[in-house]
């Protein structure tokens, strides 16, 4: 890297000189603690990171389930019913129109959950696009689902061979591996979509009551309520620990220090969930469990938004069995 | 490892799923025969820890951070039954709320990575760690190994699930209609990355954990027992199940094996057919001739249920001749 001003001696004309250490530039050629420093912001960086990820979602799920939309007014047991049953349609499907119409209704169901749909679009489709696009792109080709060639992509002729591999004569993306796969992209984004648009709409506690209605056993929501409420719980000590941890380590070889720091976590937090795991139990039994729980209401349900959502997706449902 | 929706068929899910639901139950049922109203809370923070202990970045020896998926570590510290139900629930979490991994899938992900991965962890913890004491080098050895086989095993089942799938569903022109890569493809493909990469980070993880314990509490590690007795039919049961799942990879080899050759391929070879083996080849050709089932044969996908279906055959009679074997020579002898 150049140096940025001049080392020595004041320009001429200027009232402000830097002194020489202050115009030096950065050494390319770090020391080795310095690389090794990259390595540890590194691992605690990615740590900390996926840790606040997840509690800003959850707050953000939190903050989206209590907008006014007709989605968070319908009754959480009928809509898990509705999703489920527009999900598994989606699965069910095997032609592109039935789940082009399926995926047009998330988009209408968005909007009927207030959600922004920028930003509901671009998450979705990014989550598709890396995950299930790239993964699919070679399953579109001739080396993996022979058919009608529709794009040659590259012409090897006959008896090529690439070393003791013979090679095709052509390879090409086929009809039926485009339509393969665009049938899985477009299932994987209904999919999502609906998932994402169902938990972000209806807050954790609302879907557990609405697993309970739907006949889970009420030990199932108190496990994953509890379970998800600790969570957050475990994450902040996660994140108290390596905060201490990069505020205590300024530099020197990490990488063995940072899998100590790995373990050691890994360790206190099982202890601590062991006792978290017996206070809450004594709290429970002090505060009269008796085998059963009880989930705590919080917003009243319009039986109109809950009828308008069975409605939406029946008419949604028979369009795609009409089509398919 | 997550499994998302779109890839594998409502079929596929319905099957793992249901297959998973018993084993989930007998697990539930004996934690709470173990901790009475506290299993609750218990498997509850176990999730949480589960949850989050995949979170945990630590640096690997490339330069890079990774994190583990965990499976061995809450079988290890939970023991096989608590580690199964703490990694369901954990990957229940994942699914309902941050969409990682499927809905419909969930059965899926939680028979690969929720019963698999835990189950191969705690047999191979204790077959290699068995009889040593908590702070011994094999319990070591064994919790490495352990989170090692455990990430493979969950990643080949996953490998044979999605691979299964265009040799069953299929529309009649040939399009895929779920995963398209087939188990030459895909079961290699999984199998690279978790060979090389995935799982000698787990082994990491794990091994690390497991010393620091042994370190600083090793009393830890001796809360689950080896196994005896009552529940050694447990590994015997889940090895066979992961067997029998696994059997379908019998369709990617080519050829017929030395010696097991029909009379045309002897023909082929030789020139001629013996007249003892053209005499004796018709008499008998098995109730599932080359591991097929005759009635399914023109289904999509019927050598792969033959396959799973003459594996389920072969175990339940060789149990029925042992257990036949058994009445007869353990009954107690009357002298007079």
């Amino acid at each position: 890297m150049a140096d940025p001003a001049p080392a020595s001696g004041p320009a001429p004309g200027s009232t402000l000189t830097l002194p020489s250490w202050l115009g030096r530039g950065s050494d390319p050629a770090a020391p080795p603690a310095l690389k090794d420093r990259r390595v540890r912001l590194d691992f605690a960086a990615r740590t900390l990171v996926g840790t606040l990820e997840v509690v800003r979602r959850g707050l953000f799920a939190e903050e989206l389930a209590r907008r006014d939309g007709l989605l968070q007014r319908a009754a959480p047991k009928v809509k898990l019913l509705c999703f489920l049953a527009l999900i598994l349609a989606a699965g069910l499907s095997r032609s592109l129109p039935p789940l082009a119409l399926l995926y047009g209704s998330c988009l209408v169901l968005a909007l009927l959950g207030r959600l922004d749909a920028r930003s509901f679009l671009l998450r979705t489709w990014l989550v598709v696009l890396i995950f299930t696009g790239l993964i699919v792109l070679p399953g579109m080709t001739s080396l993996v689902t022979p058919g009608e060639p529709l794009v040659v992509l590259l012409r090897f002729g006959p008896d090529a061979r690439l070393g003791p591999l013979g090679l095709p004569p052509e390879v090409s993306i086929t009809r039926q591996g485009l339509s393969g796969g665009l049938l899985v992209m477009l299932r994987a984004a209904t999919s999502v979509s609906l998932a994402a648009i169902l938990t972000l709409t209806t807050g954790w506690f609302e879907l557990l009551r609405g697993l309970e209605g739907l006949g889970f056993p009420a030990a199932v929501g108190m496990v994953l309520t509890l379970a998800y409420r600790y969570i957050f719980v475990l994450l902040t000590a996660a994140q108290d620990m390596y905060y201490a941890w990069q505020a205590r380590v300024i530099g020197g070889s990490v990488g063995r220090a940072g899998r100590l720091l790995g373990a050691a976590a890994a360790y206190a937090l099982f202890f601590r969930s062991e006792a978290l795991a017996r206070e809450v139990h004594q709290a429970m039994l002090a505060r009269g469990f008796r085998g059963r729980p009880a989930f705590v209401g919080r917003r009243p349900y319009s039986a109109g938004a809950s009828g308008l959502l069975v409605a939406f997706t029946l008419l949604v449902l028979l369009g795609a069995y009409a089509l398919g | 490892m997550h499994i998302p929706d779109g890839y594998l068929s409502p079929e596929t899910c319905a099957v793992l799923a249901a297959g998973s639901a018993p084993v989930l139950y007998l697990a539930a049922r004996r934690l709470g025969q173990a901790a009475d109203s506290a299993v609750l809370p218990r498997v509850a923070m176990a999730s949480a820890f589960g949850f989050v202990v995949q979170m945990l970045n630590v640096p690997v020896p490339d330069g890079t951070s990774a994190h583990a998926v965990g499976a061995a570590l809450a079988a290890i510290l939970l023991g096989p039954w608590g580690g199964m139900l703490a990694m369901t629930v954990t990957l229940v979490i994942q699914a309902l709320f941050f969409g990682d991994g499927g809905i419909l899938a969930l059965g899926a992900n939680v028979f690969n990575m929720g019963l698999l991965a835990p189950a191969t962890a705690y047999v191979t913890y204790q077959a290699v760690g068995a009889g040593s004491s908590p702070s011994g080098a094999r319990r070591l050895v064994g919790a490495v190994l352990a989170g090692y086989l455990s990430v493979n095993v969950a990643a080949l089942a996953t490998g044979v699930e999605l691979g299964l799938q265009p040799l069953l569903f299929r529309a009649p022109d040939g399009t895929p209609l779920y995963n398209p890569y087939p188990l030459e493809l895909a079961v290699p493909a999984m199998m690279f990355a978790h060979l090389l990469v995935a799982g000698p980070v787990e082994a990491l993880i794990t091994g690390l954990v497991v010393g620091y314990i042994q370190r600083v509490q090793p009393e830890l590690l001796g809360r689950h027992a080896p196994t005896s007795g009552g529940r050694a039919w447990l590994p015997l049961a889940l090895g066979l199940g992961v067997l029998v799942v696994l059997t379908p990879l019998g369709l990617i080899a080519r050829g017929t094996p030395f010696g097991e050759w029909a009379p045309e391929e002897l023909a082929e070879l030789v020139g001629y057919v013996p007249p003892g083996v053209a005499e004796l080849s018709g008499r008998w050709s098995g109730l599932l001739p080359d591991y097929s089932v005759p009635a399914l044969a023109q289904l999509p996908g019927g050598a792969v249920i033959g396959y799973v279906i003459s594996a389920l055959a072969g175990i339940l009679l060789v149990t029925l001749a042992w257990l036949i074997l058994r009445q007869l020579l353990a009954r107690p002898r009357v002298r007079p």
